[in-house]
């Protein structure tokens, strides 16, 4: 009787149900009939996956997830190590390492009894196994977010909390010679149990978001004005600056001009003096609009304008109106 | 018609050999034991080699059993941990039946061992649980808790009062490996030496909060979050004051060194004047005050102003008495030409 192998497949015969000492490699192959003979095709190649927390409904261009049920909800909500609730979900990637291990190391009551199994292809060879996995995945993923923060659940750890996972089931499994490797283990939705709380868990990202936005705005403001007052500063000491140099150059001058001047009236000071004079009062009275001369024989007339105590004299009143 | 008959025996013959056979072999496939009875006795050992066996027909029955390693769930119960609180606790174990001859007799089928494993293993986990404090049925370690900001773990610390249910143990620590070891209590405490069963592995898959408390745990992680929250807003305040001030100050500093320097250097300038001009005028007080005069007049006197003038001035003198004979006495100078 011929039988063929796939191509992501190995066989396993059993002959009066005991095995091979060698699995059989793709191809077509020659047994006895049953009940002498009979095979199981393992789907060693096959990557194989678990999804916990949620449900493919239908895998396409657009993958279809079913609502979640109470069930999905039971699996991924977990305790933290902080004692918060945390809702986890992941998938598991495995692979049939070892056929003979796969086949007959893990069993289920379900099974019980069969004299033998049909050789018919069955994508499920051992639905034990995947069962097994389950289990395991499901408290290994318990015990790693035990001992972990709800911070870490949820962002910083994901990556590490994965990795210990894909770690200890893949121990674990070994332990029970599933027969199987673990490809990877990959964590979905990591999210706060409810929507409230989940609500809650924005409401800190929004508070974050909007302190560095406040203090953002207060830095902003101060590179607004510290520059400027900086400028206005410099500015009005560079004014100080250039007063000081004006005055001093300028009474520099003023003085020299004036020790010039000494100078040469010491030479002889009493025309010098006489000259200054007149010269000043020519200037002066030159530009003065209403001169009054007045006799001093009449000077009854302004009685009003003697107010100065030097009698005779002249006396000099500014302002008009008279 | 003889041939017929002939060919009938035969038949009968081949037919009655076939059952014989099929009576007196049973094939035991890999991962499977075998348990051969005569009228409901167990004859010999159990038989653990896969392959053909024989047996004699009708009188000898054989029992498959698993050999390989079997699943357990129990269902998720409801219990109470040793610091009193709630919780839902769903385990999964895993065993296998190591004496076969043993367990035919007392157990009999592999359903009926699973029944035996709800019983004994649903009662060691309550003596276990009931044994530790929830924080050991959670964690392993006592290992720091990684947070995302210091922040939370600084209102952690402050942290007063919660509510009783939900109350948090952080005094607690975990016993030992915790969970670890709170498994492998259970392990021990099942005992199926006398059922010729082994258990492999005792596992917590779930614990969670019963549903009444995990009400209250959402709302207190709602609290805490909105503590954080509120947390991060008046930090927002804090920084955004402390800039502001640290502005201001900058500001007031940079204003009182511009006040500072400029007085500084216009008093300065003013000084240089002044000892200048108290230099230079102080070589003759009178001849500066002169000029000054002088100037002053020329300054102050203008189109606007109305002079009234005595002939009697020394200027005008010359308007009444061509000769100038004396100097008038208030004027520090003469007239002439």
């Amino acid at each position: 009787m011929f039988y063929r192998i796939d191509a992501s497949d190995e066989g396993v015969v059993l002959r009066f149900g005991k095995r091979g000492e060698h699995t059989v490699p793709p191809g077509l192959h020659m047994k006895w009939p049953w009940p002498i003979e009979s095979v199981y095709k393992v789907p060693v190649q096959r990557i194989q996956s678990l999804e916990f927390g949620f449900e493919t409904t239908l895998v396409g261009r657009k993958t279809l997830y079913a609502p979640q049920t109470s069930d999905d909800l039971a699996v991924a909500e977990m305790l933290t190590g902080d004692l918060n609730l945390g809702h986890v979900e992941w998938i598991v990637q495995y692979r049939v390492k070892d056929p003979i291990n796969f086949l007959f190391k893990i069993g289920s009551t379900e099974q019980i009894n069969r004299r033998s199994l049909p050789s018919g292809t069955r994508s499920d060879v051992n639905p034990a196994v995947p069962d097994t996995i389950s289990d395991v995945s499901e408290s290994v993923m318990r015990k790693l977010v035990g001992d972990s923060s709800i911070d870490s659940v949820l962002t910083i750890g994901r990556e590490r909390l994965a990795k210990d996972a894909e770690r200890l089931i893949q121990e674990e499994l070994d332990n029970f010679e599933a027969g199987v490797e673990i490809i990877t283990v990959k964590l979905q939705t990591t999210s706060p149990p409810t929507d409230a709380v989940q609500d809650a868990f924005q409401e800190v990202n929004r508070a974050r978001q909007k302190k560095e936005q406040v203090v953002n705005e207060a830095i902003g403001e101060r590179n607004g004005k510290i520059p400027a007052a900086r400028g206005a500063r410099d500015r009005a000491i560079a004014e100080a600056e250039g007063y000081q140099n004006r005055v001093i150059l300028q009474t520099m001058g003023e003085t020299n001009a004036f020790l010039a001047r000494l100078a040469e009236y010491q030479n002889a000071p009493d025309v010098t003096r006489k000259r200054l004079y007149l010269e000043a009062m020519e200037e002066v009275l030159t530009q003065v609009g209403r001169k009054i001369i007045i006799d001093e024989s009449v000077r009854g007339v302004v009685p009003l304008l003697n107010l100065d105590k030097s009698g005779p004299p002249p006396v000099i009143e500014s302002g008009g109106g008279r | 018609m003889k041939t017929n008959k002939v060919f009938a025996a035969v038949l009968l013959i081949l037919g009655i050999a076939a059952v014989v056979l099929y009576a007196s072999t049973y094939v035991v496939e890999e991962g499977k034991q075998v348990i051969v009875t005569q009228f409901g006795r167990p004859v010999g050992n159990a038989t653990t080699e896969a392959g053909l066996c024989f047996k004699i027909p009708f009188i000898q029955e054989a029992h498959f059993l698993e050999k390989r390693l079997l699943p357990w769930d129990g269902a998720a119960e409801s219990m109470q941990t040793k610091d009193k609180k709630r919780i839902d606790i769903d385990v999964w174990a895993r065993w296998r039946i190591v004496r076969p001859e043993t367990f035919f007799v007392t157990v009999r089928t592999e359903e009926r061992g699973q029944k035996i494993l709800d019983d004994l293993v649903d009662s060691a986990v309550r003596d276990v649980v009931a044994r530790h404090n929830l924080i050991d049925v959670v964690r392993k370690s006592n290992d720091e808790l990684i947070y995302e900001s210091e922040e939370v773990e600084r209102t952690e610390a402050d942290q007063v009062t919660e509510s009783e249910e939900v109350e948090r143990t952080e005094a607690d620590q975990v016993t030992g490996r915790g969970r670890d070891d709170v498994e492998a209590e259970i392990l021990l405490g099942v005992d199926l030496n006398k059922y010729g069963m082994e258990l492999v592995k005792v596992r917590i898959k779930r614990v969670n909060y019963v549903a009444s408390v995990r009400a209250t745990v959402y709302l207190r992680m709602i609290s805490e979050r909105l503590r954080i929250a509120r947390l991060y807003d008046s930090e927002a305040v804090e920084e955004k004051n402390r800039i502001e001030g640290k502005t201001k100050k900058e500001l007031d500093q940079i204003d009182g060194e511009m006040q500072q320097k400029s007085a500084e250097i216009r008093g300065d300038a003013d000084a240089k004047v002044i000892e200048l001009t108290a230099k230079a005028y102080g070589q003759s007080p009178e001849f500066y005050e002169f000029l000054r005069q002088l100037e002053i007049l020329k300054k102050t006197l203008g189109q606007e102003t109305r002079l009234i003038l005595s002939t009697e001035s020394d200027l005008f003198r010359m308007l009444k008495r061509p000769v100038p004979p004396t100097s008038a006495p208030e004027s520090p100078q003469r007239t002439g030409p």
